[in-house]
């Protein structure tokens, strides 16, 4: 009887706990931990690079923020201006501060002098977020990409565009 | 070939299912549960159309895709317009590539799915190194905070090679910790399996790396007088820094670190008891409740002298030494340090929960003792 009674106080007090935990404290993690469960780039980017491996050489350089570069290497193994690992890149500040010119400039000229010098062949221009080059989140001026002496628009669909730098 | 596999033999399985106690039950039916609240949240990793990319994962499918379509490990980055050596270690990479050759699935959705894998390896370790370390109520215990911590859970989410690095680490401890032969030191099995570990965790992640080695320096101090547990933590240490080092040499042509950008820019935030807008939280991320019970935890320890608890201390003073690295003025990862930190505080939170409930378990039986009709 004794033992009986015992072990339905373990019960009890076992079946409180996991309730408690199943609830407000998975709740607590989900709080904590659901942004990092999101994707940032949008599946429009995603289906651009099957795109991207048909029709562009291995060895392509990519105007891409961080998230936008990841994807690209990813899903290609292109090369992206920045994101992956900065340890040993040469100088990774001058590439996510030319990589933020470059979608910020307002002048088509500016942005395919930096692409240019970069030795960048397409720029990646994601259409329904924002974009994060290392310093901050940002918004795509994209309108001057539309220029077609200095950029030629290769690729489109409803969350993406694919320039080659002419 | 069979017959010496104990546990496939049916005969003891039943008598084992046949002579479980009401408590062996009790803590099988909370392990279960813990790992299905453990596990299925993990399974958001392939709820999307992409794995979660934040960290880099993207970045590390790259590589692999490119090992896999050209039979080998790149030298050269593709980070950062490429072109440079490749500074990473390939373990965790290779393990993604080896799973992906073997099983044709996409580098990304291997990624995820290893992802979940090694997430339930990080929870049958912790399990594993506590019930060693005190028993299995305690490491039971320990699982009910390893499910409820928020930084834990964060790093067991995304497809990194720290989340390799968080079974590793606390596998090679297990091996020392498993190690109890007496007397003079011996080259046996467990000291083979915690140089292997070793070397395979500094082949993973090199903040990983910098964890194991200070813990095993720290434990190695504090058994100088004893040369056999001495010897134990000195050989996977070795093994590590020699391993890493060769890696080193073979893909950057150095051995210094001081030139990469992670240490030129001091990459990492610091970690305060609360967030901020420059700050990580402690509690944030560890949760409310592991630091008070970390604290009953280590009393219990002391108080009834735990073999080998050295090994424990060893990991919380190690890791939290180098979470607070700001301190020191060296500035670097200390967020990235915190989670090995908060992995040393769920298995001591793990004990002292375990010795409350032990605490509160004898009262109750008391009680009833006294006062059976009740």
């Amino acid at each position: 009887m004794v033992r009986l009674t015992r072990n339905l106080i373990r019960i009890s007090f076992l079946v409180v706990i996991l309730l408690l935990t199943a609830t407000y404290g998975m709740a607590s993690v989900r709080t904590q931990s659901d942004p990092w469960l999101a994707p940032v780039v949008t599946s429009g980017e995603l289906n651009s690079t099957l795109w991207i491996k048909a029709n562009t050489l291995p060895t392509a350089h990519f105007e891409a923020d961080i998230f936008g570069g990841e994807l690209i290497m990813g899903m290609t193994t292109r090369i992206p201006i920045v994101g992956g690992d900065w340890s040993n890149a040469p100088d990774p500040i001058s590439n996510m501060n030319a990589s933020q010119q470059i979608y910020q400039a307002s002048s088509a000229s500016e942005a395919y002098a930096l692409c240019k010098q970069y030795d960048l062949s397409y720029v990646f221009v994601p259409l329904n977020r924002q974009v994060f080059c290392g310093f901050g989140w940002i918004s795509v001026n994209a309108t001057k990409f539309e220029n077609s002496e200095y950029f030629k628009l290769q690729y489109s669909n409803q969350d993406v565009q694919i320039y080659q730098v002419a | 070939m069979f017959k010496s596999i104990k546990w496939l033999d049916k005969a003891k399985i039943r008598d084992r299912l046949t002579s479980l106690d009401a408590g062996t039950v009790l803590r099988y039916v909370v392990i279960v549960t813990l790992f299905i609240l453990f596990v299925s949240y993990r399974l958001n990793v392939l709820g999307g159309y992409v794995i979660p990319t934040y960290g880099n994962t993207m970045y590390h499918v790259g590589i692999e895709r490119l090992t896999l379509e050209s039979g080998h490990y790149p030298t050269q980055e593709l980070s950062y317009n490429g072109g440079f050596p490749n500074f990473y270690v390939p373990a965790y990479r290779l393990l993604i590539v080896s799973q992906s050759a073997f099983s044709g699935i996409d580098p990304m959705v291997m990624s995820g799915l290893m992802t979940i894998a090694l997430a339930m390896a990080v929870f049958g370790v912790i399990y594993t190194f506590s019930k060693q370390l005190v028993g299995a109520s305690a490491a039971v215990c320990a699982l009910f905070f390893l499910t409820l911590s928020p930084d834990i859970t964060i790093f067991t989410i995304r497809a990194l090679p720290e989340l390799l690095g968080l079974v590793m680490f606390p596998l090679t401890l297990f091996f020392i910790l498993k190690n109890r032969t007496e007397g003079p030191f011996q080259f046996n099995g467990y000291v083979a399996l915690s140089v292997i570990a070793a070397a395979v965790t500094a082949l993973t992640h090199q903040i990983t790396l910098l964890v194991l080695a200070l813990v095993l320096a720290v434990y190695a101090l504090t058994q100088i007088k004893n040369r056999s547990e001495f010897l134990k933590a000195i050989f996977p240490l070795v093994a590590a820094i020699a391993v890493y080092g060769l890696w080193q040499v073979y893909s950057l042509h150095t051995l210094s670190i001081l030139g990469i950008a992670q240490v030129k820019y001091h990459e990492g935030t610091p970690v305060d008891f609360f967030a901020s807008a420059f700050r990580v939280g402690f509690f944030d991320q560890a949760g409310l409740l592991v630091l008070p019970f970390t604290a009953i935890g280590l009393v219990w320890l002391e108080r009834n002298k735990v073999d080998k608890r050295f090994l424990l201390y060893s990991w919380i003073i190690a890791s939290l030494l180098l979470t607070k690295n700001d301190l020191l003025g060296i500035d670097i990862f200390m967020d990235r340090f915190l989670t090995f930190f908060i992995e040393s505080l769920v298995v001591a939170g793990g004990i002292g929960a375990f010795a409350v409930l032990q605490f509160l378990d004898a009262r109750v039986g008391r009680a009833i003792e006294r006062h059976p009709e009740t």
